[in-house]
């Protein structure tokens, strides 16, 4: 299950998603939609009443990597399955781009995450020692 | 000698072509930002050596009242001249001309100098800046771009050919540029897509920019479709001419060689301390190939994309060389399917121009995951194989720490034909690491221990003083000498010096099948 905040035209949604293999449960603020993938191109079948672009469809099976969990330049997502060991930042620090702000082991390495942009941090939705999954969000910086 | 009113018909004619789309265009360009087709040949070419051939050719169209409107060279500037006093064609689409769309004239023009450029062997720079098909001229068009693809393909391996995207390149005019070896974008004012925006909304319902769904930082980072990504007109053009001092002209020629005054000698001892003795702790990969090769000659081709992976050129004692490496700095360094297309494509595009190839190599493995699976790592992954053991130019490989499992045998082992394989003294090469290779080697004897858990770390600490390191891989001849950090320039550049008149081949075939 992945939680995230999706930013459609200025509104905020909460959104949580559960993949169950073949498909996802999307629940946006509350409203539960299933979702599953069709074949080909088209657009996933979205079985409920549709609210205004409400989240961006589950990765593809077929994807060679999962998207960013967030889109726009302050969040930062891992980009690898892993624990997170230690957090250098707290929320209100004031960060410079490029600079790092945890640290992430995954394949045996202590990986640097670092923000691609600088601002002050908004949001830790984790703690150290938790698993994240790709793409889970991490941090925003705004 | 043509009496004076010929020669005057000429001069207008002539001036008639220079003008391109006219004043007003030019001058919109130029507040933009933006060169025009001819002065982004003027900065590619060495001063006054451009030529340019067709300049008087125009579209043969009737329909829709296009028989009115002639401009003498039609929708793009081609022709040939030097860079570094070498031969090189290029085309540039002129957008100013209706908008740079690709008439069946144009894309005659585009083929004629391919073929002269496959004749003379040299490469083509195409300079791409169109709005389209010209459709007015319907299905002569398309056949015009097919036409294009087809030069493209025959003359892949035979020359290089580099694109630059200026601008828009969209649906079928983006499959020469991807035909090509490689591909620059221009950062913010051009895009490729086979589908826009507006299509995808109507088909698809996702709402997305023309820039995030094609510009250049796009497809440099998400996509890996282009190369590099420059600032502006002006530093593509550069970076197209950076790119060709490292190439030779054609496929039966040797890269040019470049005084870079950096002696072969020179010892590394910086490098002694720059991969961690934690086996956890990242380091930067880029600090040992700078280090090694001539001073600042290491030039990075697919910089942002897959960058668990480093590809480029550089020079090592003036010649060039193509580098290949794990980056432990990003995603461990681990091999997942970007990086495979990232480091296979590269490899082969080296061995097609006699370019050496020198691998730094530091993996834990391939990238677990659905993600992985699902997305081909397999046949992604065989094409790292593939392109290492077809290669027949000199390969050498830097084990400078980790080489696991799978990746141990595609990351340019002895076994897939390197010639030269070398390790550092920390090296850890084995099936898989210390506590993985451990519990399942030794699962019954843990679990039958008074305390299991100091019996595994016993076994684990026993392991890795048995496995975890280069002697294993020494003794039975995998690697040709472990070799301290210090030495890693002198041994690479006697290696390549060594191989300098190597010859290998491959068994006689129409061609082989590399899983695509």
């Amino acid at each position: 299950m992945a939680k995230y905040k999706v930013k459609v035209d200025g509104k905020e949604y909460d959104v949580t998603v559960t993949d169950s293999g073949m498909g996802a449960k999307v629940s946006v603020d509350g409203a539960t939609f299933d979702i599953e993938p069709v074949a080909g191109a088209a657009p996933p079948a979205i079985s409920a009443p549709s609210i205004a672009a409400p989240a961006a469809p589950p990765a593809s099976a077929a994807a060679p990597r999962s998207a960013p969990a967030v889109g726009g330049g302050g969040s930062i997502a891992a980009p690898i399955p892993g624990v997170v060991t230690q957090l250098l930042v707290r929320v209100g620090d004031t960060v410079e781009a490029n600079q790092i702000v945890l640290k992430l082991e995954a394949m045996k390495m202590e990986n640097d995450i670092a923000t691609p942009v600088g601002g002050t941090v908004t949001e830790i939705p984790i703690s150290e020692g938790a698993e994240v999954r790709d793409g889970q969000l991490l941090m925003v910086v705004a | 000698m043509a009496d004076a009113e010929v020669l005057e018909e000429l001069s207008r004619r002539n001036e008639e072509a220079q003008a391109g789309g006219g004043e007003a265009r030019i001058a919109k360009r130029h507040a933009k930002g933006l060169l025009t087709a001819r002065e982004r040949m003027d900065q590619l070419f060495d001063a006054g050596s451009f030529v340019e051939i067709d300049k008087l050719r125009v579209h043969r169209c009737t329909d829709f009242g296009m028989d009115e409107s002639h401009t003498p060279g039609d929708g793009v500037v081609t022709g040939y001249g030097t860079v570094e006093g070498r031969t090189v064609f290029a085309f540039a689409q002129d957008f100013t001309v209706l908008g740079g769309s690709l008439s069946h004239t144009v894309a005659e023009k585009i083929c004629k100098i391919n073929e002269m450029a496959l004749k003379a062997g040299a490469p083509v720079i195409g300079l791409n800046d169109s709005g389209g098909a010209r459709i007015q001229e319907g299905v002569e068009s398309l056949g015009g771009y097919a036409d294009i693809f087809c030069a493209n393909t025959l003359a892949s391996g035979v020359i290089p050919q580099i694109s630059g995207v200026l601008g828009p390149c969209a649906g079928g005019a983006t499959y020469s540029p991807a035909l090509t070896d490689f591909i620059l974008m221009v950062d913010k004012t051009s895009y490729m897509f086979i589908t826009g925006p507006e299509v995808i909304k109507s088909v698809t319902r996702e709402e997305v920019t023309q820039e995030d769904l094609g510009g250049g930082a796009t497809h440099n980072s998400r996509s890996g479709v282009a190369h590099f990504l420059a600032p502006d007109d002006a530093g593509c053009i550069a970076m197209i001419r950076k790119l060709l001092s490292y190439l030779p002209l054609n496929n039966m020629e040797d890269p040019p060689v470049v005084d870079t005054g950096d002696a072969l000698e020179r010892l590394t001892p910086e490098l002694n301390s720059v991969v961690p003795d934690n086996p956890n702790q990242p380091y930067d990969m880029n600090e040992i190939i700078n280090a090694t090769v001539d001073q600042g000659s290491f030039f990075e081709v697919h910089q942002h994309f897959a960058r668990n992976a480093i590809v480029g050129f550089s020079r090592i004692g003036g010649k060039s060389v193509g580098i290949v490496a794990n980056q432990p700095n990003h995603l461990a360094g681990c091999i997942d399917v970007a990086a495979s297309n990232k480091i296979a494509r590269f490899i082969r595009f080296c061995d097609c121009f006699n370019i050496p190839i020198v691998t730094f190599e530091d993996t834990p493995g391939y990238l677990p995951g659905t993600a992985q699976e699902w997305g081909g790592i397999i046949r992604h992954g065989a094409k790292i194989v593939y392109a290492y053991a077809e290669a027949t130019v000199p390969k050498i490989t830097i084990i400078t720490r980790k080489a696991y499992g799978g990746a141990y045998c595609v990351m340019g082992s002895k076994h897939i034909r390197t010639d030269v394989n070398l390790a550092y003294p920390g090296a850890e090469i084995a099936v898989m690491g210390a506590d993985g290779a451990v519990n399942i080697i030794f699962r019954n004897e843990i679990k039958a221990a008074d305390d299991p858990e100091s019996t595994r770390k016993d076994i684990v600490a026993d392991y890795r003083k048995r496995f975890a390191n280069p002697f294993r891989a020494a003794e039975l001849g995998y690697i040709d000498g472990v070799i301290s950090p210090a030495e890693t320039r002198v041994r690479i550049a006697q290696a390549l010096a060594m191989l300098a008149n190597k010859r290998d081949s491959n068994p006689q075939k129409k061609h082989g099948n590399i899983p695509l």
